[in-house]
């Protein structure tokens, strides 16, 4: 039992006005604006306001509805990933230690030069589109973690670039051969232009799509967790334990979005302005009928399609090319006598570690058909 | 092969993981490159010279963090609100929540803004390292005052006082002129005027002062908020030499720049001058000293002589911003003291250790003392009625005594598209006068009000969409903040006289 | 305009981090011309004319334990100049030319 106090020493329970369960919550609902912004963009001709709904085709009656599945906020976040960089270099220097690097075969070292160094410019570029996200996605629990998201992929880019430095050290030049192939053999092609796709892919929920529903679902499974079995055959330790760490990023990349696509698939909005009732604005007459200088955004046409099939439409753009990108490694993987057939092996991530986690979040998904030629 | 050494590594973290588009055109992927006439060349030889990439960032950051959060829980648990030498000082705290934090926020999504849309690889991980510190600002400034709700008025919907409350638009202008400008600007407003010469002023001093009244939460937020800041200034700073560099017809450009963002960002810190000089019952530094030290010294007789080789000069209203020194915090106590019934941080009445610190400290004091004193008979004596009329640029009201001749104010006018514009002084005029098309889309709170926007009757709507009541407005020893405060130290036993 | 008085470079060093930023505050009293310290006391101001230079060896014989250059990071709460240089031996902060 809990003895009351003479002198209560708190005023209210509850921090903010608004009902929250943790800290998590009371660091980022609300926390960016939706009414009364100053000015527009002078280079956006579309007169949208700085936080607009109509950054996005999807609707939401309440873009604070979304939580991480994780809870990560600033603290948590950067002391979890310490706790990944320390994996990772101690991974590393144990590998240094133990000789691993060293005693990899030629062949081995020469495949990987080739098949992973350039991961880490597509991982970067996926980060720099994140960028776009985190300035434009609707609501601070969204656009939290395309930050996180963001902050990840660069560190993915480094620490495969510290790989590629730990090799350069036993097996020759790394980092320049892996630019090179990226940008000149035409079996990195496809995924170069699948990158610069998303780069200028302006709908931010679209992107999200494009990066954690689709390709990285089937590069970062086959490269960071599939790879695996072949780089412990071929004793690659050194490899290995990154990629260990990299499939902990992935999980949470995966859920955090999928989380949120299923939100807004069940999600009833009939207008995309319907989110401010949910904000305390529900008897207000609003903003926009106020704008002198401004163009009234009630003159937007709605969307006239659903969540769920925006979603889907989006998908079935983006899944498939996806798919054949990531199989447009094949020359390469042959070429170095990888034991992975990769038909095979995208199929059989298709249907265990794809299919299942769209059905688990309830969202609409086709198999990609691989065409025998 | 020969092991790469710090600076080779530090490049193949950052600089070289970017490439040149092949698939799409370099406009579609950066449209807003060209648009601000900013003429780049071999930006490449710019050097990051922190050098922190991802594994020593989150390292730094959850350590700082650790230490930080310590501090946090044990003032929290410990009664710490209780123990400040005067419970007033929370009411500048309140200021610094509501209008500091939600900036921070901004800043971290102009970040994103910038480092998208600047493909200089020599700066931009720097960028992303700062949109992600300036969440860390926003959250841990949050989270200290979602501990403060629970004990004191006026913090329990930050987000709604922030958007409607109508002297938030002060920082909003700032951070919104700068999300609505191209990249290049956004970069000379946030590294350079909001980093670079500001936040030492809004962090440092300001953190002496919570030490000094017995805040050490406060002064913990400060110091650990301002340690990410010398990063973002150094951004700021060889961002700013770099683009100087760069091609010499940027520099009149850039000069354009910093004369506004420095006023900009002079204006919005307006507050801080009051809250180093008024809040604190003890007071380890004045607005004046700080200024001082921190711009006059550090700005303008350190980085700007580095400048001058470009042809820069110092920011076209440097000079009004060392006149007005002597006369901003009592300007600013006095415009806020006439509006206490209208914001969540209460004004207070001044006591006679308050007079002759200031006027011991500012010779110009003198003559607004006579007008604060008014407050002793009735703590309203000063109050105006209604909201006051607000300059078109900064959204302070335009109630700014001109330095040169102080009986007269320094409000000034602007024709546009047949109607006229009021600015507070000739700095905000010139900034309004650049580019009027921008300042007439400004969210005017007081005719938002008065038309209607927040329901029939514009007070109680007020109060109702910036989450107020009345009873937290007014004047703080007069206030049941105060009592409870008393109240609070009563049940510690901190009232007792020992000595 | 500008006055030709001396340019200074410097950091804001954070008291609450004790000895790290004590023995910062020596070290550079040891390897630098003309340092002046002023107390705002949560933080040390550390000036010097025109240039500053942090030794790890120095930080290192005053703080009497091995230190990383990184954890300056956890004691500069601010400063001010252009960083030149930032490495496992030394930090360097400086004005061109003021």
């Amino acid at each position: 039992m809990t003895i009351e106090p003479a002198f209560k020493k708190t005023l209210r329970d509850q921090p903010w006005d608004y009902k929250t369960k943790n800290v998590y919550e009371e660091v980022t609902l609300r926390q960016q604006s939706y009414v009364h912004m100053h000015y527009r963009n002078i280079f956006d001709e579309r007169d949208f306001d700085i936080y607009d709904p109509r950054y996005t085709r999807l609707k939401s009656s309440d873009w604070d509805a979304f939580r991480d599945p994780k809870k990560y906020w600033y603290t948590p976040y950067v002391s979890n990933r310490k706790k990944l960089a320390e994996e990772v270099e101690n991974g590393f220097s144990t590998a240094q230690g133990l000789g691993v690097i060293e005693n990899l075969s030629p062949q081995w070292a020469d495949a990987v030069r080739d098949l992973y160094t350039p991961l880490r410019h597509l991982e970067y570029g996926e980060n720099v589109q994140m960028q776009h996200v985190m300035r434009y996605a609707m609501g601070t629990p969204i656009e939290q973690c395309a930050t996180y998201q963001a902050y990840d992929k660069t560190g993915r880019a480094q620490w495969i670039t510290q790989w590629a430095i730990n090799m350069e050290e036993h097996h020759g030049d790394f980092l320049k051969h892996g630019k090179e192939i990226l940008l000149n053999d035409p079996s990195f092609e496809p995924l170069l232009k699948y990158v610069e796709e998303v780069l200028v892919t302006d709908d931010w929920a679209e992107v999200l799509i494009a990066e954690n529903l689709t390709l990285d679902l089937l590069l970062g499974n086959l490269m960071y967790r599939e790879f695996n079995k072949e780089a412990l055959k071929h004793g690659d330790f050194h490899l290995s334990t990154m990629n260990l760490v990299i499939a902990k990023q992935l999980d949470w990349h995966r859920d955090w979005a999928f989380s949120l696509f299923k939100l807004l698939a069940e999600d009833k909005a009939e207008s995309r302005w319907d989110y401010l009732k949910a904000v305390g604005y529900e008897d207000w007459e609003g903003d926009y009928r106020w704008g002198r200088t401004l163009s009234d955004p009630r003159e937007t046409p709605e969307e006239t399609m659903s969540n769920p099939e925006i979603i889907q439409e989006w998908v079935e753009k983006w899944y498939p090319k996806a798919f054949e990108a990531v199989l447009g490694l094949a020359p390469l993987f042959e070429k170095h006598g990888i034991e992975i057939d990769l038909p095979a092996t995208l199929k059989k991530i298709e249907e265990e570690a794809i299919i299942p986690i769209y059905k688990k979040y309830k969202l609409p998904f086709k198999q990609y058909e691989i065409a025998l030629s | 092969m020969t092991k790469l050494g710090a600076k080779e590594k530090y490049h193949a973290m950052t600089r070289d993981l970017m490439w040149e588009p092949k698939h799409f055109d370099m406009k579609k992927v950066y449209p807003l490159i060209e648009k601000e006439g900013i003429i780049l060349k071999d930006p490449s030889r710019w050097e990051d010279p922190f050098r922190m990439a991802y594994n020593q960032y989150v390292k730094i950051q959850s350590e700082k963090d650790g230490i930080y959060h310590a501090v946090s829980n044990a003032f929290e648990a410990n009664d710490g609100h209780a123990k400040v030498v005067d419970s007033r000082w929370y009411e500048g705290v309140k200021i610094f929540a509501v209008n500091v934090q939600p900036g921070e926020y901004s800043a971290h999504r102009i970040m994103a803004y910038i480092g998208r849309n600047i493909p200089i690889e020599a700066i931009r991980f720097a960028t992303f390292n700062q949109a992600i510190d300036e969440l860390r600002h926003a959250q841990i400034e949050i989270k200290h005052y979602a501990h403060m709700s629970k004990q004191i008025d006026g913090l329990h919907n930050i987000p709604a006082t922030s958007q409607n409350l109508w002297l938030n638009t002060v920082v909003k202008s700032f951070f919104d002129d700068a999300m609505t400008a191209g990249p290049f600007e956004a970069l000379i407003a946030i590294s350079f005027a909001f980093e670079y010469v500001f936040t030492n002023i809004l962090f440092l001093p300001f953190a002496s002062s919570a030490g000094a009244v017995g805040d050490d939460n406060f002064a913990a937020v400060g110091k650990t908020v301002q340690s990410d800041e010398s990063r973002h200034m150094a951004l700021g700073m060889s961002a700013l030499k770099m683009l100087l560099e760069e091609d010499e017809r940027n520099v009149p450009i850039i000069q354009g720049w910093l004369d506004k963002w420095y006023w900009r960002g002079y204006r919005m810190f307006s507050v801080i001058s009051m809250l180093v000089d008024y809040y604190p019952r003890i007071r380890p530094i004045s607005w004046k000293k700080a200024f001082e030290t921190y711009v006059e010294e550090q700005v303008f007789n350190g980085l700007f002589k580095d400048l001058r080789k470009y042809g820069i000069t110092l920011p076209k209203f440097a000079g009004d911003s060392i006149k007005e020194k002597e006369y901003y915090s009592h300007t600013v106590f006095r415009i806020l003291d006439q509006y206490k019934m209208a914001n969540p941080y209460r004004s207070f009445k001044l006591q006679e250790d308050d007079y002759e610190w200031l006027h011991n400290e500012y010779p110009k004091f003198d003559q607004f003392a006579p007008i604060l004193r008014r407050n002793e008979e009735d703590v309203f004596a000063n109050t105006s009625p209604g909201l006051p009329a607000v300059c078109s640029v900064c959204q302070l009201p335009a109630e700014f005594p001109n330095p040169d001749s102080p009986l007269e104010l320094w409000t000034q006018y602007s024709e546009y598209n047949g109607h006229t514009y009021m600015t507070c002084s000739p700095g905000c005029k010139h900034v309004f006068d650049r580019e009027p098309e921008k300042y007439t889309q400004s969210w005017w709170p007081a005719e938002a009000y008065l038309s209607g926007e927040l329901g029939e009757d514009p007070i109680a709507g007020m109060f109702k969409y910036s989450g107020l009541s009345p009873e937290e407005t007014g004047e703080h020893y007069t206030s049941r903040e105060h009592a409870r405060w008393l109240e609070h130290r009563r049940h510690l036993g901190l009232d007792k006289k020992l000595f | 305009m500008m006055s030709e008085k001396q340019a200074y470079v410097g950091m804001d060093l954070d008291t609450s981090m004790g000895s790290i930023t004590n023995a910062l505050i020596a070290a550079i009293e040891e390897d630098n011309e003309g340092v002046i310290v002023e107390d705002f006391a949560v933080y040390k101001k550390v000036k010097a004319p025109g240039k500053m230079v942090v030794n790890r060896e120095t930080v290192e014989e005053h703080l009497g334990a091995d230190f990383d250059m990184d954890q300056v990071h956890l004691a500069m709460s601010s400063c001010f100049g252009f960083i030149k240089d930032w490495d496992e031996e030394q930090l360097i902060i400086q004005w061109d030319e003021a």
